[in-house]
């Protein structure tokens, strides 16, 4: 396989990038790699191939170990919880009763709701500020 | 339809009370963010476990008030698809960006960062900690900041041209939205918040004291809540200054009632206590005042940084008259005059709705370009006496005063805590400084809450200042189903309210018995 265009070559320094930043490396530590300085005139083209794999398996371990530890945060967070236990019950209590009690039941949008499109409510608005005008009371 | 001012009023109530409880968790969030990261920076740099003790113990009581107030400001919008339909149109071009990103960056970013701020002790490294606490800080701050954008446009409609084919007032200068009257009022709000979470910290703390519990904890804290109050409160008097100014230049009628002004002078005083006159009309001999005690210069100080600057009252404004800098009587145009040219441009959205109808591009052109002339007064023809056009005066002037004395008395509270606390032997034998610390935290409530009354109350009969009055923009619905949300609305933020109360002083109480010196729980 032959790096054949410059696309292939900015996703690769894209990867290779992303690989040090998550790794905490500094960048340098690409200019230290030949491979990446001239892949194009190396006849170890089939080792980029190589490396640009390991890399991507790193990155992909990084970010599943990110994800890891997002989970970790949250999951070890609520279970930790004393007081923060009766405020999530009170968060959830007032977002079913706004959402779904007063929103559903008192709150209609109504103009979304009795009219098919925006010239349909313009019309009407039109017609209501016209209404209220006191002659027409 | 009911009776339109049954509707209107009890939508206003409702709208009204939905504001003053959601605006009594907004600030504390804004403010105590705020000492929480200030609080956490002390103990990165002095690595001291008091410190993080000190932290976390304010950590949890903001974390009681974010989740006790979260989404109670998503009620208003309800209200304005419901109650408010052809406003929520009307300026729906307006409104729909900035409430969008104040909804995207609440939801994303403070909701992101609060949870490393409560789940990342000890997972995540201490400067990533702090990092999270501080954009906690500052995504509250930035959803105030659209928020009162998109409040400040009402005051002061900029940027937009009105589209009767669209019946809203399209955005054509984004940027202009940031006038000086929204950069003055979201400062002015953001700072207040900084001065009431200083007041609740020292509050809370001089109950620490009046217990002679964790004595220390209390001072440190003091120290930090009063020095931050002091800096909100300062600043909070120096951006309402800068309001002030705004105001003259945009709402002279709002001002005028703040003041209970009705026959204006060069060299106007300010009315520091006062009882306004109830049969006072704008067009009647009545004194002004049953009684008050005035700052010479004083409002036209406020007004135009000019003690000699005419500020004119509401007679004054109804009929047009201004006096200029060089002494000379200059005529505005007064309220029947506004009111004719609005009733013109009623005629001529009137004419381009009888043109759409009968689809006669020509005429609606026509209608289109009267109607463009005289739109600016487009609210005044609402009106059938000048009467409609004036806000009500003694609510505007005593919520006004409620706010400045307060205001003053706060000055004073924070400089004698400070002083106090660096004296701590005073703090622990005077009781009757710590109760009235203790007194006076609902006290910056109510001040900070009269700041809204004015704005709001002083900019009727307006939802968008000269454009829409509130009797036009409230929906075609029955009384009976907003007196039936209102008193649903009333108990349910009661139960919140008393729930954060409670819950605050039982963590309060339960902390106090620990060690706070090196109490790392949470």
């Amino acid at each position: 396989m032959y790096f054949s265009n410059h696309t292939l070559l900015y996703t690769y320094k894209g990867i290779a990038l992303w690989h040090c930043f998550c790794k905490r490396q500094p960048f340098s530590c690409l200019c230290r790699d030949s491979s990446l300085r001239s892949w194009h005139t190396s006849p170890l083209f089939h080792s980029n191939i190589h490396y640009m794999i390991q890399l991507t398996r790193g990155m992909a371990a990084s970010i599943s170990n990110t994800a890891r530890k997002v989970w970790s945060l949250y999951y070890d967070g609520f279970r930790e919880m004393t007081v923060g236990k009766t405020l999530w019950v009170i968060i959830l209590i007032k977002v079913f009763l706004f959402f779904v009690v007063i929103k559903l039941l008192f709150f209609p949008d109504i103009l979304k709701r009795d009219f098919d499109s925006d010239e349909e409510i313009a019309n009407h608005v039109r017609s209501e500020l016209l209404k209220t005008t006191p002659s027409d009371k | 339809m009911d009776d339109l001012m049954t509707v209107v009023d009890w939508s206003r109530w409702q709208f009204a009370l939905t504001a003053i409880y959601h605006w009594l968790f907004v600030p504390l969030t804004l403010g105590l963010s705020l000492i929480v990261a200030v609080m956490e920076s002390l103990y990165l740099k002095t690595k001291s476990e008091k410190w993080l003790a000190a932290t976390k113990f304010w950590m949890t009581l903001f974390g009681i008030n974010f989740a006790i107030g979260v989404a109670t400001g998503i009620i208003l919008e309800f209200e304005f698809g419901t109650n408010w339909s052809n406003y929520s149109w009307f300026v729906g071009d307006i409104f729909g960006a900035p409430l969008a990103i104040e909804g995207l960056i609440a939801f994303f970013m403070e909701s992101t960062f609060v949870a490393v701020m409560f789940f990342g002790w000890g997972k995540v490294s201490p400067r990533f900690h702090l990092a999270s606490t501080w954009l906690t800080w500052l995504g509250a701050s930035i959803s105030a900041l659209w928020i009162l954008v998109a409040n400040a446009w009402m005051q002061y409609p900029v940027g937009m041209e009105f589209d009767p084919a669209q019946m809203r007032n399209v955005m054509d200068n984004f940027w202009v939205l940031f006038s000086g009257v929204a950069v003055n009022k979201f400062f002015h709000a953001v700072f207040s918040g900084w001065a009431l979470a200083g007041v609740f910290v020292v509050g809370v703390s001089a109950w620490f004291f009046y217990k002679k519990r964790n004595v220390p904890f209390a001072i440190r804290s003091t120290k930090v809540g009063g020095w931050i109050g002091l800096a909100g409160l300062l600043l909070t008097m120096y951006t309402g200054d800068g309001s002030a100014v705004e105001v003259t230049k945009h709402q002279p009628m709002k001002l005028a009632a703040m003041e209970g002004l009705y026959k204006g002078s060069s060299g106007q005083g300010l009315v520091g206590i006062g009882i306004v006159n109830p049969d006072k009309k704008w067009n009647n001999d009545e004194k002004e005042y049953l009684f008050d005690i005035e700052i010479p210069y004083g409002l036209s100080i406020l007004a135009k940084h000019d003690p000699k600057a005419f500020v004119p009252g509401i007679a004054d404004i109804i009929n047009g008259i201004e006096i200029n800098e060089n002494g000379d009587t200059v005529n505005t145009i007064g309220y029947e005059e506004r009111i004719r040219l609005g009733k013109l441009s009623h005629e001529a959205l009137r004419a381009y709705d009888i043109a759409h109808a009968s689809h006669d591009t020509v005429a609606m052109a026509d209608a289109a370009r009267e109607l463009k002339k005289y739109y600016p007064y487009f609210g005044y023809g609402y009106f059938d006496s000048v009467e409609e056009a004036i806000p009500p005066v003694g609510v505007t002037f005593y919520s006004f005063r409620v706010m400045v004395i307060l205001g003053s008395y706060f000055l004073l509270f924070f400089v004698v805590a400070l002083f106090a606390v660096y004296k701590k032997d005073w703090l622990l034998r005077h009781r009757w400084l710590q109760i009235i610390a203790i007194a006076s935290v609902p006290l910056m409530w109510i001040c900070s809450e009269a700041g809204w009354i004015v704005a709001e109350v002083g900019r009727q009969p307006w939802t968008v200042q000269d454009l829409l009055p509130t009797k036009a923009a409230i929906s075609e619905i029955s009384s009976a189903s907003v007196i039936t949300t209102f008193w649903l609305f009333a108990t349910v933020f009661t139960i919140l309210l008393i729930a954060e109360v409670s819950i605050m002083t039982r963590q309060i109480s339960k902390k106090s018995m620990n060690n706070l010196e090196t109490d790392n729980s949470h």
